[in-house]
Parts: C-alpha cells; structure tokens; sequence
C-alpha cells in the first residue's frame, strides 16, 4: 500500500496554508464552505489512516486473528507498514477517540446551554433584546435545530452607533443566526479534536463566518457603514479594557475586517476554493486505494 | 448559487430585522417616542403604517410600554426578564475564554495595539459615507 496512506496528514498541513490564504483571497461565504468542508473530509480521511496504520498491530490480537482466520505471526511477517508506524497510529487512535468523547461532551454542554439561553430570550419573542451595560456588546443565541434566534446588544452599542450602524450590526448578527454558523463552528471543533493539526484552520474558519456576516450586513446598508460600526465598537471597547487579556487575543482581526470592507471586494480566486476542497478530494481517494490494499493483505495473509 | 438561500426566507427575515431596529430606535433615545420620531430614528425607506403596525406588535408582546401623549401614544422599552439572562451571557463572554461556537460576537479579536490603525480606518470610513463613494 505504500506511502498512499500517509498522504492525508501531509495533505492537512497543505490545507491549513491554503486555507490562511483563502481569509484574504476568497468572497468570505466561499472561504468558509471551502475551509469547513476541507476541515471535516480531512479529519475523517486522517482518521481511516490511522485505522489502516494501526491495522497490522490489531490484527495481531489473539480474537481478531481468530476472528479473521489469519495466522498472528503471517501478518506480522508480511505486513508492509513498519511495527513502529503501527504501535504510533494505535495509540493516536486511543488519543482521538478520547478528544472526540471530550469535545462531543462539550459541544453537547454548549448547545444546551444556548438553547436554554435562548429559551428565556424567547419568552418575550422580539428579535432584539437590549441589556444594559455601557460595554459595547452584540452577539447573537440560537437553537442548533433552528435558524431563528434571539439577538442580544448592550444600551452602550445602541448609544456609540448610529442608525444605520445600529442596522448594520442586526444585520450581521442575523446573518450568523441565518446561514448557521454556529454549526459552521461545531463541526470544525469536532475537526480539530480528531485532528490537532486542523486548529489553525478553525481560527482562519472563524474569520472567514464573521467577514461572511460583515458582508452580508453591507448588502442590507454598505461596506463602509459595517465598517464604520465595527470600527467604532472596536476603538470602545479597547478604551474600556482594563486588563489586556479580557477580550479575545486574536491577532488582528477586528483591523483585517475593517480593512477588508474598506478595500474593493475581494479579489475572486475562485480557483484557491477548489484548491482547498481538491486536497480533501485527494486525501480521500489516497484513502481508498489504501484501503483497497489492506483488505488485499488481508485476504492474503488469510490464504497463506 | 449565492443568495439562494436568502430569498427562499426575505419576507421572516426582513420583519425579524425591521422590529430589531425599531426597538434598537426606541431605545436610543433618550424618552418616549411617538411612531414619527421612530421612523425617523429607523431611517430607510419605511412607511409610516409599517412603523406603526411594528410597534404594535412589540407593544403586543410586551417589549415596549406606551403612554397617551396628546393624542397619539409615545413608545419606550421595557426591561424585561429576558434582558437579565442576555446580561448573565455577556458575563459568561467577559470571562476571555475561546468564544463559544453557539454565541457569535460583534467585537472579536482585538489587542490594545490596534487602536490607532482602526481609529484611522474609522475616519477613512465616514469620509466615504459622506462623499457617497462605495466600493
């Protein structure tokens, strides 16, 4: 079966480069399909080859050799993948399997706690609920089986912005609401738990969700209106912060969006999307053929 | 493809929009608002029926309050329940720790040192507001 297998985690390196590059060269919608299904294809392609990888060694297991009919010591004998290579991907998948039931545990806790959330907004079902605090806030609840949701701003967001801002930020917070992002976001933290190498692909995935909002928020105002209200809230809140790790620390982002609105519209290498979803699309059938052979050895090592 | 999904839901979409801003409205001034002062406040092209018939509907579901002033009612918001809870979040978010996936901020991924760039950014914004030059 020769190096095939190993491609997917060579290939998930490639993806999270080309997926940084996809923030700032792709429209944000194509960006972040592109990214997110790349993420998902890569974290179960790698999965499988670490099955493949550990295969020789589990089939070593006295049940299994006499489950499969196979001789213990004829697949350790012919197998192609080195003992080493097998005993690594057997305790990588130990590791995967526990970060998966840790991170399905924390999502599960997560989606519960927005929907309870979400449950007492609902109570009084306008779309906008006002709190008041003079932090300028605005973030958006939902329910994972809905796309309606409760959108939540502070009197100091209402206060700092005008109008057209105060629509501006309705605006993008009902396009996270409208186009799903929290699953968006769900499945990538799924990604990384199977796979760790997939985490900077999660921040560039996050990026990409809000410039997908911000954009959209310009169709229903403009560019410079989102970029305006994103810019003021910014500027407000880095006035109010005290202690320099209260907000999230995430390099530059709140300048590349504004950056980005104030710039003409993104430059469309539409061809970096397919790009992206193209090395999942290798990964996957690298998988195959790799599979194929195993169950070649299998059968041969089942005759011999 | 793109925007197929927005037209198969403008009309709930546009009306869960239009109440957000007009309760975004009433609660950026500072005392009661009767329906013209609100479609001001909105802004945008909004009828004066379609203002009224929004502010009803909150008044209905108990968002906002209204007294008689004149002949016509002024509108202001009610804090409700629901806003304790909204505000329990915002604490939970304060916290600094990686932001949940279910809970999609507006302000994200800032560092004191960013300031002056988006400061600038914000003058160069407005300046394109004003002469109307977009894109």
């Amino acid at each position: 079966m020769g190096h095939l297998v190993y491609l997917p985690f060579a290939l998930t390196v490639a993806a999270v480069v080309v997926s940084r590059l996809a923030t700032s060269r792709l429209p944000a919608r194509a960006a972040a399909w592109s990214t997110a299904v790349t993420m998902v294809a890569l974290a179960a392609t790698t999965t499988l080859a670490l099955a493949i990888l550990a295969s020789p060694l589990i089939a070593r297991v006295p049940l299994v050799a006499h489950l499969g009919r196979w001789r213990p010591a004829a697949v350790a004998l012919h197998s192609p993948i080195p003992a080493c290579s097998s005993a690594v991907a057997v305790v990588a998948l130990l590791l995967v399997c526990s970060r998966v039931g840790v991170e399905v545990q924390r999502l599960a806790r997560q989606f519960r706690d927005a929907a309870r959330t979400h449950d007492h907004l609902h109570a009084a079902p306008a779309p906008l609920v006002v709190i008041e605090d003079h932090t300028p806030v605005a973030y958006a609840v939902s329910r994972a089986t809905s796309r309606s949701g409760r959108i939540v701003m502070s009197t100091g967001m209402i206060d700092l912005l005008d109008r057209d801002e105060r629509h501006a930020v309705v605006a993008h917070e009902t396009a996270h609401l409208h186009h799903r992002h929290d699953l968006f976001l769900a499945a990538a933290d799924l990604a990384v738990a199977v796979n760790p190498l997939l985490r900077p692909a999660r921040a560039d995935l996050r990026y990409s969700l809000e410039r997908w909002a911000d954009e959209d928020a310009a169709t229903s105002t403009s560019r410079p209106v989102v970029a305006a209200a994103l810019a003021k809230a910014a500027v407000t809140a880095i006035g109010l912060v005290t202690t320099p790790g209260a907000l999230h620390l995430h390099s530059h982002d709140m300048t590349r969006r504004v950056a980005a609105l104030l710039a003409d519209g993104p430059p469309a290498h539409r061809r970096l999307a397919w790009g992206l979803v193209g090395l999942a699309v290798v990964a996957a059938g690298a998988i195959a053929l790799a599979t194929h052979d195993t169950e070649r050895f299998f059968e041969a090592v089942r005759r011999s | 493809m793109p925007r197929r999904s927005d037209r198969s839901t403008p009309l709930r979409r546009r009306s869960g929009e239009l109440e957000a801003a007009v309760l975004a409205a009433l609660w950026a001034g500072d005392e009661s608002m009767v329906p013209a002062e609100v479609q001001a406040a909105v802004g945008g092209d909004l009828a004066y029926t379609t203002v009224m018939t929004i502010l009803v509907r909150l008044h209905d579901k108990g968002v906002i309050e209204r007294s008689k002033v004149g002949r016509a009612y002024a509108y202001r918001p009610v804090v409700t329940e629901e806003t304790v809870v909204a505000d329990q979040v915002r604490r939970l978010l304060a916290q600094g720790q990686d932001r949940a996936a279910v809970l999609q901020g507006f302000v994200d991924g800032l560092r004191p040192g960013d300031e002056q760039m988006l400061r600038s950014m914000l003058a160069e914004a407005d300046r394109r507001r004003v002469t109307g030059t977009e894109d």
